[in-house]
């Protein structure tokens, strides 16, 4: 992960400070002899408020720079500590955008001339919010992390399969997978009625499933930092695994009915040979627009 | 930045964890903290009950026992701050020492979860018969770089009430901070 704009943000929330509130969820639970009142209380202080990670998943083989390849999954993710919401916005890897100092190309081209920091410039042109972390994953990085907290179970919205990838498929509804079932979850798409756009879809959906995970698990004792520990041996972690610890805090109190997310879509075209997706511009600057202070798109 | 109270009770905590969880320790082991007079707890309360919890990551057994026991501290300042003392009592404004700033803010609107503030005035004692804390590392390149202290306090108001849950906290100049909580109380 890469921290943008770090000592600017560490002097914000030196001086500013968030917390995250919560509304005490009164209950009542049984016990042998009596029923007894249960308050409870959660809180949560991470600056800022809403933090915004660019996961990108990279095209990297193995002994490849995977900072330096190409971005073959884009999903632009916004938690809010203070509510528990979470947001996702996909950008298909062909959208033909503006990369700074580059002219224009494929958005996921950024990655290979300009690393983490230059992806998170073009995307910030694309929906006007700038990522406070980059985290950038391998094909391998994502199936050992999914593999480190025991697999995941992902809804799928299509019955499909991939004859090398996946041959077995996936049915609509909930799939139980490790992490190559994830990891190829995330990567088929031709067999999607969409293609791109469906995949990226299919991206939120791991990372949705992930959290999921990690929410549910997150009252055992070192699961979540066995989740950490995985992030740091297997994604790009240029941020110090401090913040990886209080990251994986803010991941765990997301609320998953609070959870929404959309796909970037546009129109095909044909530029010097190349297909690619002109990204509707329009829609991205409203959806930042949107979820920029809050983590939440009203409408896709 | 959390400003240890009282050097003493650290010193009773790294004395517990090395010796209830460690066994007796020797040597590079030995603690490193200052081994002032430790104070006693309150005669009334039962003894903090510290141990490692789970450990993930690498780190040395000296650096681990001095992080158990600085975490173990923080966490009982808050359990004296906030539930124990001397009651009657109506002031809680300094009741969640080594929270962060805008944390402590968010406990203080939570006060009837997180400290005894609603019930202070009316309370004549309050002793603690459990206060355990298990303390979970993560650790990174011999460093502990989180912790998240489980901890389990049973309260006699004269009436019984147990407060469990987690806190979540990150090293810091001097000490350990508390970032993130999660209380119950029963």
């Amino acid at each position: 992960m890469s921290r943008i704009s770090w000592w600017r943000r560490l002097a914000i929330g030196a001086v500013l400070g968030v917390t995250a509130l919560s509304v005490p969820d009164g209950a009542v639970a049984p016990t042998t002899s009596a029923l007894v009142a249960v308050d409870r209380a959660e809180g949560i202080d991470l600056s800022p408020d809403v933090i915004w990670i660019l996961a990108l998943g990279s095209d990297a083989r193995l002994g490849q720079n995977v900072t330096r390849s190409r971005a073959d999954a884009i999903q632009l993710v916004g938690i809010n500590t203070r509510t528990g919401a979470a947001t996702a916005i996909g950008v298909a890897r062909d959208s033909w955008v503006p990369i700074p100092g580059h002219g224009s190309n494929r958005v996921n081209a950024a990655l290979f001339y300009g690393g983490p920091q230059l992806m998170a410039k073009t995307i910030e042109g694309l929906i006007g919010i700038e990522p406070d972390y980059v985290m950038v994953s391998s094909f391998w990085g994502l199936r050992h992390m999914v593999d480190a907290i025991g697999g995941v179970t992902v809804d799928s919205r299509f019955a499909f399969s991939d004859p090398y990838l996946a041959p077995q498929g996936y049915r609509v509804g909930k799939n139980k997978v490790e992490g190559y079932g994830a990891l190829h979850f995330a990567r088929i798409r031709k067999s999607l009625p969409r293609g791109d756009f469906d995949r990226s879809a299919n991206q939120q959906e791991v990372i949705a499933a992930i959290q999921r995970k990690v929410a549910a698990n997150a009252d055992r004792p070192g699961f979540l930092d066995v989740g950490t520990l995985a992030v740091l041996k297997n994604m790009d972690a240029q941020v110090s695994p401090k913040v990886l610890f209080q990251l994986a805090r803010a991941v765990a109190a997301v609320d998953a009915r609070r959870i929404t997310g959309c796909v970037l879509t546009g129109s095909f075209a044909n530029i010097g040979g190349a297909s690619v997706v002109l990204p509707d511009r329009a829609l991205a600057k409203r959806w930042g627009d949107d979820a920029r202070k809050d983590a939440v798109i009203k409408r896709c | 930045m959390p400003k240890p109270r009282d050097r003493a009770p650290a010193a009773v905590l790294l004395a517990l964890v090395a010796g209830l969880a460690l066994g007796a320790c020797t040597g590079d082991d030995e603690p490193t903290k200052s081994a002032s007079t430790p104070s006693a707890p309150a005669p009334s309360s039962a003894p903090i009950d510290v141990a490692p919890g789970k450990l993930t990551g690498r780190i040395g057994r000296a650096a681990r026992d001095a992080a158990v026991a600085d975490v173990a501290q923080v966490v009982d300042g808050w359990f004296e701050a906030a539930y124990l003392g001397e009651y009657p009592r109506s002031d809680f404004s300094d009741a969640w020492p080594g929270f962060t700033r805008r944390l402590a803010g968010q406990a203080r609107r939570e006060s009837a979860v997180t400290s005894n503030a609603v019930r202070g005035a009316e309370l004549t004692s309050v002793r603690a018969t459990v206060r355990k804390v298990r303390v979970d590392l993560l650790s990174a390149k011999g460093r502990a770089v989180g912790a998240t202290a489980r901890f389990r306090l049973v309260l006699e108001t004269p009436g019984t009430e147990t407060i469990t849950g987690r806190l979540s906290l990150s090293p810091v100049r001097g000490g350990w901070q508390v970032f993130e909580y999660q209380v119950v109380r029963r």
